[in-house]
């Protein structure tokens, strides 16, 4: 851990030396233009960050997690994740791989906090779920293989009170509702670096969009640290940090 | 089933060397042989360089290795335990039944197993150690130690180790030299150089698949960068699809940059037949009858005052990071079926040094001079009409070279630039031609026939324009439209009492299949934006009509500005029917939103 710890801090004290010439005025324009032509892929990637994806560690049958950042901090997603075993590796049958359930759900509290504030908004609503499952198999005994499904939603629908609603073509738009929804195919590799503490690398294809996300976990028994890279999001690296328990 | 499986006992499937087997609890040690069965109780023994293999009625497999003993305490239906007095085995229980138990006892401490693959070694005083190849083992001391947790649960990939009975320990990763001993072969009879020998067979073939994987890696990243460079080099995208009228479109459309200080966006829109259609209640006229393999073009136009870099990834930074300033700014719509007649309408904009900003006022036809923003020409102006070829059966294309010279802005009204704010709209109206000299335009081509117009309606003190949209909740999206346009900025009709001409819009947003969309069809989705913009089109259908009154200030009502509006084209019979589809323009504004910043306007 230490040493991740210690490589992490390195690469952004490197990234920071390399990028000091970096015109962040030109940056920021260029991100925004990049959230303004797709809004809802770039708050997914942040709930592809809360998606608790890998499967179970072999013995535990149940897990939960909340993902800390940058989801709940600083994007105020609250939210929870679940796993279940519905059956371990070679239980039903030999060669039968574990089967785990996924799914979670979360909510933007800044979406309604900033309700409140509004004079046009009458009401945002902020969220998303996904759900899926695990199949995970040892290829040997330090090395295990999984593979998955998920279907993932978000939502994103804002109300505008009367009155003050947004003209389109001479039309009075009363409501938005829009969001993301996908089907994702998981595939990854896990392996323990210790008692309680695994790495494991996945990607993940949206076979609507068409896109491909990776995911690199160091999990220990308590927290996840990871970096989930999306090579077509608006930021592409996303550190995460996320607390969980297995049972 | 299960009494079938258990009607079977424990017997000996293989052996090498030195092996005894106890076949009962009160039996003797017998020297072993091939098939021999073991019942409850009964017990096998290897001795120095002996080996042997027991299999149970519920597919367990166990390994013995030299200088081992093994007993079968129990072995009920759902029950079974085996004792390891000393020496070291291997496991495999492949599958248990709901509800079966099975036991592993040393001195030590007893391990509980399901679908579970381990090797095991203890000696009679109780040392031992245990490393868990797949599956989970579930360990319990029989002396729990002073410190530490006498229980565990040991996952696939981990072990234990007890160096003395009742001693604190706990799980700990498997070395690799460890898992390696517990994975190689333990069958009997074989050398130790063949034990490893299917594990280096999986190393080697794991090491080609590792090249393969670099390999393919390195060709996508060729791939990639081919890509790039493509990307990089211009912006493109098509799509065909079904227009308002039940038409088989397909639209084109392209970013270049036919020099380096000019940024150019087409959209190319084809139709193999263009049918002949009925007039929108509300909407205009067409008369331009059936065309076969119609052609159509919008097309904008944008030129800076330096030389843009060739990278568009780069114009961000060089946006922000220099003083650059657009000269020009042009957006062209033109049914270029016949491409020695071409019908258009252009509106045009200039850069206004002292304004700082584009405008699209007089001074597009006077150019240098400007207008301040209350000043009575500070209105748009558009420029329309016919341009024809000289011959048309020739390769001298002027019609085209006419309308690439109002596409850059190279045009001018002589009377303007002369001193006066209005002229007859085309006999002093030149453009820059291929050869650099500036020409009549009214004087190229037989029939070419173009004027200029200034908006009549901008004021809404003396007239109206014309609009008419649906309205209330997810209402269809299309909308109709007409201003009024003083040919010349002619509006006394002093010079030659040009009059008015109507600039005619009907405006769709249509689907894919051409159908109308609602409003509730773009704002209630739950489809990503660049998904559900894959599936939708804008269609604008452009007319320039005859005006019925010259007087604009008859103009009160949207009504009496519908009813001046004349069926009769003002030029010819021809409309402007483009689709345009937003593919292009989103990944444009996406990649260039940093330089539009720096436009003020």
């Amino acid at each position: 851990m230490k040493r991740f710890t210690l490589s992490l801090a390195a690469l952004l004290c490197l990234g920071g030396i390399a990028q000091a010439k970096v015109d962040w005025e030109s940056k920021g324009m260029q991100i925004a233009g990049e959230i303004m032509a797709n809004p809802a892929a770039f708050f997914y990637d942040f709930q592809q960050d809360l998606e608790a994806t890998t499967p179970l560690p072999p013995g535990k049958r149940f897990g939960v997690q909340t993902s800390l950042f940058p989801t709940t901090i600083p994007m105020t997603y609250t939210n929870v994740s679940l796993k279940a075993r519905l059956h371990g590796e070679g239980r039903i049958a030999p060669g039968v791989p574990q089967l785990d359930l996924i799914g979670g759900y979360w909510n933007m509290l800044a979406a309604k906090m900033a309700t409140k504030d509004s004079q046009t908004i009458d009401s945002a609503k902020f969220g998303g779920y996904y759900m899926g499952a695990i199949l995970s198999s040892s290829v040997s005994p330090r090395v295990r293989t999984f593979w998955g499904y998920k279907r993932s939603q978000m939502k994103a629908k804002l109300d505008f009170k009367a009155g003050e609603e947004p003209m389109f073509l001479g039309t009075a738009i009363s409501s938005f509702d829009t969001g993301f929804k996908d089907d994702f195919f998981i595939a990854g590799i896990e392996t323990p670096k210790g008692i309680g503490k695994l790495w494991s690398i996945q990607l993940n294809y949206g076979i609507k969009t068409q896109t491909i996300s990776s995911k690199v976990s160091w999990y220990g028994k308590i927290f996840e640290l990871g970096l989930n890279i999306y090579p077509e999001g608006v930021l592409v690296v996303h550190p995460v940090w996320n607390f969980h328990l297995n049972f | 089933m299960p009494a079938a499986i258990w009607a079977a006992e424990s017997k000996v499937l293989s052996m090498s060397g030195a092996v005894e087997v106890r076949p009962t609890r009160e039996g003797q040690w017998t020297p072993a042989r091939d098939e021999m069965e073991i019942a409850e109780g009964g017990a096998i023994r290897t001795g120095a360089g002996g080996a042997a293999v027991v299999i149970m009625p519920n597919k367990t497999k166990v390994w013995l290795k030299e200088n081992s003993a093994l007993e079968l305490e129990q072995r009920q239906t759902l029950a079974s335990r085996l004792a390891l007095v000393f020496g070291k085995i291997k496991v495999r229980v492949p599958h248990l039944m709901r509800k079966e138990k099975f036991e592993v006892r040393t001195p030590a401490a007893v391990c509980a197993v399901r679908g579970t693959e381990f090797t095991m070694g203890t000696t009679e005083d109780g040392k031992m150690e245990l490393q868990v190849l797949f599956g989970e083992v579930k360990l319990k001391f029989m002396i729990p130690p002073e410190k530490g947790d006498s229980e565990f649960n040991i996952p696939q990939g981990q072990g234990l180790k007890l160096a003395e009975k009742g001693k604190a320990t706990k799980p700990e990763l498997l070395t690799p030299k460890a898992e390696r001993e517990a994975l190689e072969n333990w069958n009997p009879g074989l050398k130790p150089s063949e034990r490893q020998k299917d594990l280096q067979q999986k190393e080697m073939d794991r090491a080609q698949i590792k090249d393969f994987a670099k390999a393919t890696a390195k060709a996508e990243d060729t791939v990639k960068s081919f890509l790039n460079v493509v990307k990089e080099s211009d912006l493109e995208a098509g799509r065909t699809l079904t227009d308002v009228h039940g038409n088989l479109v397909r639209v084109e459309q392209r970013m270049i940059r036919p020099d380096p200080s000019t940024i150019q966006f087409m959209n190319i829109v084809k139709r193999p037949n263009y049918s002949d259609y009925a007039q929108a209640a509300n909407g205009f006229k067409y008369n331009g009858g059936a065309v076969p393999d119609r052609l159509d073009l919008a097309q904008m136009s944008m030129g800076f005052d330096s030389a843009l870099p060739q990278r568009i990834e780069e114009w961000p930074g060089f946006f922000n990071s220099n003083t650059i300033n657009p000269t020009y700014s042009s957006f062209i719509m033109a049914n270029r079926t016949e491409a020695d007649s071409i019908f258009f309408v252009a509106e045009g904009y200039r850069y206004d040094a002292t304004r700082d900003e584009l405008v699209d006022n007089l001074s597009v036809f006077n150019p240098g001079q400007s207008y301040a923003v209350n000043d009575s020409n500070d209105k748009h102006t558009i420029i329309t009409g016919v341009l024809t070829d000289v011959v048309a059966t020739t390769d001298l294309n002027e019609a085209q070279d006419m309308l690439n010279a109002i596409s850059r802005l190279n045009i001018k009204d002589t009377a303007i630039v002369g001193g006066a704010t209005y002229s007859d709209g085309a006999t002093t109206l030149q453009y820059k031609n291929s050869a650099g000299t500036y020409v009549g335009i009214n004087t190229v081509g037989p029939a070419t026939n173009v004027k200029w117009a200034m908006n009549a309606t901008e004021t809404a003190t003396t007239g109206k324009n014309y609009e008419y949209s649906v309205d209330g909740n997810n209402a269809p999206l299309y909308q109709f439209q007409a201003d009024a346009y003083a040919i010349g900025n002619d509006m006394t009709g002093t010079v030659a009492n040009q009059g008015l001409l109507w600039y005619a819009r009907e405006d769709y947003v249509i689907g894919n299949g051409g159908g109308i969309k609602n409003v509730e069809d773009l704002t209630n989705s739950s489809q990503d934006p660049f998904t559900m913009l894959k599936g939708v089109a804008a269609q604008s259908i452009v007319y320039i009509k005859q005006s019925g009154t010259a007087d604009i200030a008859n103009l009160s009502t949207n009504g009496a500005a519908y009813s001046a509006i004349s069926n009769t084209d003002y030029f010819g019979t021809k409309n402007i029917d483009v689709v345009i589809i937003p593919d292009l323009f989103v990944a444009g504004i996406q990649r260039m939103l940093p330089a539009f910043t720096n436009l003020s306007n």
